[in-house]
Formats: structure tokens, sequence, C-alpha cells
């Protein structure tokens, strides 16, 4: 019995994913009050996935197209801006009104005036994805450096390293862990913002290719092209995840 | 100044934070080879005696020399060990004494390593040169902060409670292993100053003996010392010279201790 107990505390993920899909087969196999047009069951599911595959491998090309380098550019801007603020306080105090101000706004009303401005749909969603991941990886980053333990600043001073090698030297690298969880955060909220921006005016990437299955009532499509955001996801988040550890890998027992 | 003077002098050293006098009226001469230990419980401004003296924090009160100029901040002439463990904890160690060469004396990349290696089999490190300092212990942390604290070539050592959070055992070997590197240099003497609450550490390590009392920070005691070579460490302890000692400096800490309880009964504390 224990090891029984054991199995399955073991395999309790599973167990749960698999009854999960058993309640979605029994709604899709047409108890009267459900609706099998809305609730597509588990093959065709499975069926709008293999047939779409060619235009959902293109969907998440377009949509990293769109966040790769909105994301990494957020990434080096609000790094560097964050280790230069967070160690040098009059930079500090300069931009912390702004911060303060700007950084709450969530960042998908700045959509109709970005699609204003900006001359095509690719810049203003790549723009959007930008401020929504900027603001956290600025402001961790910043946190980071300011927080040094003063024990590294004293030994920096003490082999003569200069205030400018200490930026990229001590800064930058004690400030990893806090980077990190910015880096963390703004990837979710770029993730969100890149499927809005999708939603409403693109005509590529993952959340274009829901929207129109959506528009045309094609629920398979639709149900598939949401399992198949989730495992793109997935995998860029596992992909973070790995790199995370390998860099971090110094703080172990600190 | 005399401009030929070698070691520290403070004149009139005073520090105070926001108002409050940490260290007051604080003079002293420390001549170069000297190994000083600095006693005082805590609140008696040890750590920022130190401090000064390594240029960290700037006096507001006084003066204070390194070899006849006055510190204004921070040098590799004057290496400073702390209690907490502060190797960069990204580097090997390795990686972090050579860093700390390369930075002071200006040489290149593969020799920096060759001394670094040599500082730190000095410190009996040579098999863990490769190792982050997350996968060393305590007493192997602070070996290789005394090996890159010794590799930048400086003239004084300023240790802050360097063993302080380490075992009997390590701490025993980690004293034998500072006296030799520290007193035993004959060629070129460090001048050394070890901030310490533990008396017997303090009267095993040093040839002299600074006692500071609390609130404010001032010299209560000045003792030199001069106890012969210590072959056997219990032995040494029970030597009746090494006794007297330890029980004179308990004397002046219960001295200073009974003086303030003093000013607080005439002070009409109500109890």
């Amino acid at each position: 019995m224990r090891i029984f107990i054991k199995y399955l505390s073991k395999f309790s993920g599973i167990l749960f994913l698999l009854f999960l899909l058993g309640i979605w087969t029994f709604i899709s196999s047409g108890p009267e009050w459900s609706s099998q047009y809305l609730f597509p069951s588990p093959k065709a599911i499975a069926n709008a996935l293999f047939n779409s595959r060619e235009e959902l491998l293109r969907s998440a090309g377009a949509s990293l197209l769109k966040l790769v380098p909105a994301y990494f550019a957020a990434a080096i801007v609000g790094i560097s801006i964050g280790i230069v603020s967070g160690s040098v306080p009059w930079v500090s105090n300069m931009l912390k009104p702004v911060s303060r101000f700007a950084a709450p706004i969530p960042p998908n009303v700045y959509i109709p005036y970005a699609i204003a401005i900006l001359p095509t749909f690719y810049l203003s969603s790549t723009f959007i994805i930008f401020v929504a991941a900027f603001w956290p990886i600025y402001l961790n980053t910043a946190a980071g450096a300011a927080e040094i333990p003063e024990k590294y600043k004293r030994n920096a001073a003490i082999i003569g390293i200069g205030r400018f090698e200490y930026l990229w030297r001590i800064a930058l690298i004690a400030s990893l862990p806090s980077i990190f969880s910015g880096l963390s955060v703004g990837m979710g909220l770029s993730f969100i913002m890149l499927t809005v921006a999708e939603l409403f005016g693109e005509n590529t990437g993952l959340g274009h290719f829901v929207q129109f299955y959506a528009d045309y009532s094609d629920y398979p499509n639709m149900v598939a092209g949401i399992l198949w955001t989730g495992i793109v996801v997935l995998a860029i988040m596992e992909l973070f995840e790995f790199i995370k550890r390998k860099v971090l890998f110094w703080t172990k027992g600190n | 100044m005399n401009q030929k003077q070698s070691g520290f002098e403070a004149t009139n050293l005073g520090f105070s934070y926001d108002g409050k006098p940490i260290l007051k009226g604080i003079n002293l001469k420390i001549n170069q080879g000297e190994f000083v230990c600095l006693l005082g419980e805590s609140g008696s401004g040890k750590t920022t005696l130190l401090n000064l003296l390594a240029g960290l924090t700037k006096p507001t009160e006084g003066y204070i020399y390194w070899n006849g100029k006055e510190i204004e901040k921070p040098s590799s002439e004057r290496s400073v060990v702390f209690q907490d463990y502060t190797l960069f904890p990204w580097l090997t160690l390795l990686q972090n004494v050579s860093l700390a060469i390369k930075k002071t004396r200006k040489v290149k990349g593969n020799y920096a390593k060759k001394l670094a290696e040599d500082y730190l089999s000095l410190v009996g490190l040579s098999g863990s040169l490769h190792k982050y300092p997350f996968e060393l212990s305590g007493g192997m942390r602070q070996r290789g902060a005394i090996a890159r604290a010794l590799s930048v070539g400086a003239d004084a050592l300023l240790l802050d409670e360097p063993f302080g959070a380490l075992d009997p055992v390590n701490r025993a070997s980690l004293q034998d292993l500072i006296l030799e590197l520290c007193r035993g240099a004959k060629d070129r003497p460090i001048t050394t100053l070890f901030v310490t609450h533990d008396i017997r550490e303090a009267v095993y390590l040093a040839s002299r003996i600074i006692v500071l009392g609390s609130t404010p920070g001032r010299i209560i005691a000045d003792i030199p010392l001069n106890f012969s070579a210590k072959k056997n460490r219990d032995e040494w302890f029970r030597n009746e010279q090494v006794q007297e000692t330890i029980k004179s400096i308990e004397e002046a800490y219960h001295k200073d201790v009974l003086e303030k309880l003093g000013h607080l009964v005439q002070g009409g504390a109500s109890i």
C-alpha cells in the first residue's frame, strides 16, 4: 500500500493530466448539454495539429521574429541602464521619477498609439514587446546593482578596480541573479504582449493563427493553436532556465 | 611628519557616525613589522579603526598616516581580510588571486597565474586551484582570502576577525599559518593588525596587544609581548607568564566595564 502511494505521488502529475484529458473527452463526446462544435474531441484537435503543422511552424517563426529582436534589445538596454543607475546615485535619482510613473503603465495601452506612430504593424508589435520587457529587466537590474554586498565593493577598491571597470567586472556579474529574475518576468510579459498584438492587428504569428480560425469558427484548429503556443512558450522557458542555471552556477550555497 | 617613518601613525584620531562618537582621541604608532592584535568588546570600534587604517573610511577628527603619508583611500599596500568570506564567488580561487595580482602588480596573465599558484600553495591550497568558493569550506575560503591579501604585495595586512566564523581546529591551524606568514617573514616584515575579541587568540598571535574600551572607543591598554616560539600550543598556554598576561587583559576589560557601571549609578539610574 505504501509503495502504491509512493508511486502515485511520483506520477501524480501525469495522472492529473490524463484526468483532465478524460474530462475533455467526456465533454466533447457529447452529453446533451455540451456542444461538440465548441468542444472538439482530442482526436479532432490532434488531426488539426498535424494537418496545420506547416502553418503552425510558420506562425511560431513569425512570432519569434518579433519576440527575439525586441526582447534582446530590451535586455541590452535595460541591463546597461540598470547597472549604471544601480551603481551611480545621481543617475538613479534622475531616472527614478520617470520609472516610477512609466513602469506601472500596462504596455497594451500603447498599442493604438504605436500603430498610429510607427509605419508598420511589425514595428508596433516589436515596440510594445520591447516596452513590456524593458521595465522589469531595468528595475531588477538596478535593484541588484544597488544591493551589491559591501564586501565585494571593498575588495574591488583594495585590489584597485577603477570606477568604470567596476561596472562590468563586479556590478554586472554580482547583479546577475536579479538580472535573471528581471529577464524572466520580462519574458513572460513579452509573450503576453506578443500574442495580444497579434490578436489585434497582425496578420502573422501564433496570436493571429488563433484569431484567424476563431473568426472562421474552426475550433479544432483554434484549440490546436492554443496548445501549440503553450508548447512553444514552454520550450523557450525551459531553454531560459537551462541558460540561467549555467550562468548562475556560482550562487549555490551563498 | 617625518618622511622616513614607516608603519602606521594616528594622532588624535576620532570617528563619529550620525553625531555619535565611535572612536575618540586615538594616538597610536604601529611600527613596520609589528604584529598588533586589537582587542575589544563589540561596539568598541575595532572594525572602525581597521577600516580607517585601510582607507575604507575617512576620519572625522585627527589624522592617520601610513609610511608618513596621510591615508586617503584604499590601497593594495594595505590589504584586508574580512570575517565574511570575500572572494568573488563567480571566480575560482586561482582566478580570484590572479585578478588581484594582475590589477595591482600590472603583470601579464600567465605570470600572474604563476604567482597566484605560488601564493595559493603557500596557504596550502595548491590542490584546489580551480575550485569555486561555494565548493570550499569556510577555512579554505579564508586561506584563499589570505593568499589574495598577500599576493598583492602588501606591506600591511589588516585582518578583521578573520577566523571568527571557523571551528576550533581550523581556527588553530589558520592562526599558525598567519603567524608563519606574517611574523616568520624576516626579509620583508609585514605590519599586521589583527582584530579579534578572543583574548587567547590575541595573546597567542601578537607581538603587541592594544585593548579598546567602549562608548566611545579609546585605547585602555597597550601591552607589548615577547614570548618565545610556539612549539606546542597546549604547553604554551600553560606557561605562567602567558596566563598572567591573559589575566591582566581581563582585568583591564573589567575595569572599563565597572567604570561604566559606576557612571550609571552616579548618574542616578533608578532600579
